[in-house]
C-alpha cells in the first residue's frame, strides 16, 4: 500500500510524501534541547512527521516547518517508544518521545493552533507508535475534547498558542526540577536519567501516592452524594463564584445543580466516567486529566488504577491552590505548605 | 471502530416519559405510553388508561425461557398483507424497534388510526416492499429515526476504547427483550423481533378466560399471552416492565377546559405536571452531565472541599464493602 502511494502521480504536493514512503501523520511543534539537566526550546517553527518507508520502516522525523530536509529521523519498531506529555511543564505543551529500549529521549513543544487538539494528536501518535490504526479512538476523544472546550472565565486566552518566552520561562523551572529530581533520585545504582522526570516519586505527588493506597476507591458519583457535607460545600461563597460562570450552559434546561445532583441520570454518568477511569492506564488518565483541565497527575501511577490517580489530581489541585491562597495573603513567606490549614469555610 | 451489534445505536432506558417524547420526536401526534404494574387482574389501573389503546410493549430481562415464541410464528406467505414486523438486526434499537412495531400497525386500521407523520409514512411505503431482515437493516440504517432515538441519550462525553470486556459487559446488562402486542385486521399479533416471524394470538374476542372480559377483548387475548409467557419462569425471580401505547388525552381535555369544562381542568393538572416531570427527566437524558460534574469537583477542590468529601465517599466505599462480605 504504501509503495502505491508513494509512487502515484497523483499524490501532488511533495509535503505529502517522503522520499522513501508514505506520510502517516504530520503536525506542527517545535524541538527541544536536553542536555542533561535544562531543557532549552529552539524557537523556530517545525513539524513532526511519521511516515513508512515503503520497505514497512515506521519513520519519526521532525523538520523545519517549510523546510524538506530532515533533521531528526528515526527508526522505531512497534512498540518501542511512547510519546507522552511532560506534566512538570504546566504552561508550555512540551512533549516527550520516550524510547523504551534506550537512553533516548526528544523532548518537543506543541505549535499547533489549538491547544485542546494536542490530546488527539498525542493519542494519533500513539497509536501509530504502538501498530494501530492511526485514529483508533480520537472520536470518542474528540467528542471529550469537545465536551470540556467550553469558554474558561477563570483562565486567560486559552487555546492560544504560547509564546517561545513563556515556554522558556516555564521550562527554566522544569529545567530546575529535572535536575533535583535526577540529583535526588532514590533507586541506587540507576543513573540519573530523568526517569523521574514524568511521573517520577519526587514530582511532588501527595502522601498517599507513594503506596497502592489501601483504602477502597469510591465512585465520583459518591464523592458527589448530595448529603448534609456536600450541602455544605456548596453553600460556601467560593465554590459558587467558581461554579457561576459555566453553570447554566452545562445545566439541562429545567435544573439547578441540586436536582442535577439528585437524579439517577447524573449518578450513572459519573458511574460510567469512574468506571472509564478505573479501567484506563496512567496515559489513558493522564490525558484525561489534562483534558478536563483539573492540573497534573502525580508519580507512580503504575501501581494504581486511572480513578485512584484521578481522586489523587483534584486533591493535589486542592492543596495546590491552598498553598497559593496562603502565598498570595503572604507573599515574603517562605515554606508555604509545610502545614496543612484549610481555609476558613464561609458559611455563606 | 464500530461495535457492528450497536451500529451507532446508543442503549436507552425504558421508561413511560422517554418513549412518549420519542414517538413525539418521531413525529407522531397524540399517543402517549404509560408504565402499568399489574397484568390486567388490577382492572382501575387499566381503565384509567385513555382509550383507544393501540398496543403494549413487554419487556424482560433475557431469559430462555421466556423468550419462546407463544406459538409458531407466521411464514411470510401467511401474515396478513400489511402486517409490519421487522426483524431486530440492531440490539440497541429493540425499544425503538418496539415502539414502531405498535405505531406502523396502528396507522391505517379505522379505530386505531394514529397519524404517523410524513417521515414515518414515508419509511413505511419504503420498508413495505422490503422482507423482514431487510426491513430490520432498514430501520438500523434510516438516519433520522436513529437521530430521535439517540438524542435521548448524551454524546459519550468520555468514553474510552471499547475493550472486549466492556462490551460484552454492556450486552450483558442491556439484554432486555422487547415483544410488542398489537390488535390488527380482528386479530391479536405478537410481534417479536428477534422471533422469526409475527405470531397470531387469535381472534381479538377469543379470550381463553373464566373472568368475564372486563377489557377490551384484544387486550385480554394479549395479557392471557403475556401472563402465560410469564408462568414459565416458575416464579423465580424476574424483571419484566408493560408499557401502553395509548391516545394522549391531554389535547382533548385542555380542548374542554378552554370551554370552561371544571371537570377537564381537574383532569387535565395531573397529567401537565407529570408532562412536565417527564420533560425534565428527558432533559437531564439528553444531556451530558459529566462536563458539569467535572467542574464541580475542580470548584470543590479550588474552594479546599474536597478532600473530606474524597474521605467520605472512601469511608462509605469501605463500608459497603464490608457489608457485602459479611452477607453469605
Amino acid at each position: 500500500m504504501a509503495a502505491a502511494a508513494w509512487t502515484d502521480p497523483s499524490a501532488g504536493s511533495v509535503s505529502n510524501e517522503v522520499s522513501a514512503g508514505r506520510v502517516l501523520l504530520q503536525f506542527r511543534a517545535g524541538r527541544m534541547n536536553w542536555d542533561g539537566g535544562r531543557v532549552t526550546a529552539d524557537a523556530r517553527k517545525g513539524r513532526v512527521r511519521l511516515a513508512r518507508t515503503h520497505e514497512g520502516l515506521f519513520l519519526f522525523q521532525w523538520m523545519e516547518r517549510d523546510a524538506e530536509q530532515v533533521e531528526e529521523n528515526l527508526i522505531v519498531f512497534p512498540g518501542e517508544a511512547t510519546w507522552r506529555r511532560v506534566s512538570e511543564c504546566t504552561t508550555g505543551r512540551v512533549y516527550l518521545l520516550e524510547f523504551h529500549t534506550s537512553d533516548k529521549r526528544l523532548f518537543f513543544w506543541m505549535q499547533e493552533p489549538r491547544v485542546e487538539r494536542d490530546v488527539l494528536w498525542s493519542r494519533r501518535v500513539n497509536n501509530l507508535l504502538e501498530g494501530r490504526d492511526v485514529n483508533d479512538g480520537v472520536e470518542a476523544l474528540s467528542a471529550m475534547a469537545a465536551a470540556v472546550a467550553r469558554p474558561q472565565p477563570h483562565r486567560g486566552a486559552a487555546g492560544a498558542t504560547v509564546s517561545v518566552q513563556d515556554l522558556q520561562q516555564a521550562l527554566q523551572g522544569l529545567g530546575h526540577r529535572l535536575a533535583d529530581t535526577a540529583s535526588t533520585a532514590t533507586t541506587v545504582g540507576t543513573p540519573a536519567t530523568e526517569e523521574s522526570i514524568v511521573g517520577g516519586e519526587g514530582s511532588g505527588g501527595v502522601e498517599s501516592s507513594r503506596q497502592p493506597s489501601p483504602a477502597p476507591t469510591p465512585s465520583l458519583s459518591d464523592v458527589l452524594q448530595l448529603d448534609m457535607h456536600l450541602e455544605q460545600a456548596l453553600q460556601q461563597e467560593a465554590v459558587q463564584q467558581a461554579l457561576q460562570p459555566f453553570l447554566q450552559p452545562l445545566l439541562p434546561d429545567g435544573h439547578d445543580v441540586r436536582s442535577v445532583l439528585r437524579s439517577p441520570q447524573f449518578r450513572q454518568q459519573m458511574d460510567a466516567l469512574s468506571e472509564a477511569l478505573l479501567e484506563s492506564g496512567p496515559e489513558e488518565t493522564a490525558e484525561m486529566i489534562r483534558a478536563f483541565d483539573i492540573g497534573q497527575q502525580g508519580g507512580g501511577g503504575e501501581q494504581r488504577n486511572g480513578l485512584e490517580l484521578f481522586l489523587e489530581a483534584l486533591v493535589r489541585r486542592a492543596r495546590h491552590a491552598d498553598e497559593e491562597s496562603r502565598g498570595d495573603a503572604h507573599a515574603d513567606e517562605l515554606g508555604a505548605g509545610k502545614e496543612r490549614q484549610r481555609r476558613p469555610h464561609n458559611s455563606g | 471502530m464500530e461495535d457492528e451489534e450497536s451500529a451507532g445505536w446508543c442503549t436507552l432506558e425504558s421508561d413511560p416519559g422517554l418513549f412518549t417524547g420519542l414517538v413525539a420526536d418521531l413525529g407522531v401526534r397524540d399517543v402517549e405510553v404509560n408504565e402499568v404494574v399489574t397484568l390486567g387482574d388490577d382492572v382501575e389501573e387499566w381503565l384509567q388508561l385513555s382509550r383507544p389503546i393501540y398496543g403494549l410493549i413487554f419487556l424482560f430481562k433475557h431469559d430462555a425461557r421466556l423468550a419462546q415464541p407463544s406459538r409458531p410464528p407466521l411464514a411470510p406467505d401467511a401474515t396478513p398483507p400489511g402486517l409490519f414486523f421487522a426483524r431486530q438486526t440492531i440490539h440497541n434499537a429493540c425499544a425503538t424497534q418496539a415502539l414502531l412495531a405498535v405505531l406502523l400497525n396502528c396507522r391505517e386500521a379505522a379505530e386505531f388510526r394514529i397519524a404517523v407523520g410524513e417521515r414515518l409514512r414515508r419509511f413505511w411505503e419504503f420498508a413495505a416492499e422490503l422482507d423482514i431482515e431487510s426491513r430490520g437493516f432498514a430501520i438500523g440504517n434510516d438516519e433520522h429515526i436513529r437521530a430521535v432515538h439517540n438524542a435521548f441519550a448524551p454524546e459519550k462525553g468520555f468514553a474510552l476504547e471499547q475493550t472486549e470486556a466492556r462490551r460484552r459487559r454492556a450486552r450483558r446488562e442491556d439484554a432486555f427483550h422487547y415483544i410488542s402486542y398489537v390488535p390488527y385486521g380482528g386479530h391479536v399479533y405478537e410481534l417479536d423481533g428477534l422471533s422469526g416471524g409475527p405470531v397470531d394470538l387469535g381472534p381479538s374476542a377469543a379470550a381463553d378466560t373464566d373472568t368475564p372480559c372486563r377489557l377490551e377483548p384484544w387486550l385480554e387475548v394479549a395479557l392471557q399471552a403475556i401472563r402465560q409467557r410469564i408462568g414459565r419462569a416458575d416464579g423465580s425471580e424476574m424483571r419484566f416492565s408493560l408499557q401502553v401505547v395509548s391516545r394522549d388525552p391531554v389535547p382533548e381535555l385542555q380542548r374542554r377546559a378552554q370551554a370552561g369544562d371544571t371537570a377537564a381542568q381537574q383532569q387535565l393538572a395531573p397529567h401537565l405536571s407529570k408532562r412536565e416531570r417527564w420533560e425534565r427527566e428527558n432533559a437531564l437524558r439528553r444531556a451530558n452531565l459529566v462536563p458539569l460534574g467535572v467542574r464541580l469537583l475542580v470548584a470543590l477542590a479550588d474552594a479546599g472541599a474536597i478532600e473530606p468529601l474524597v474521605a467520605r465517599a472512601r469511608e462509605r466505599e469501605r463500608q459497603r464493602i464490608e457489608h457485602a462480605r459479611r452477607k453469605p
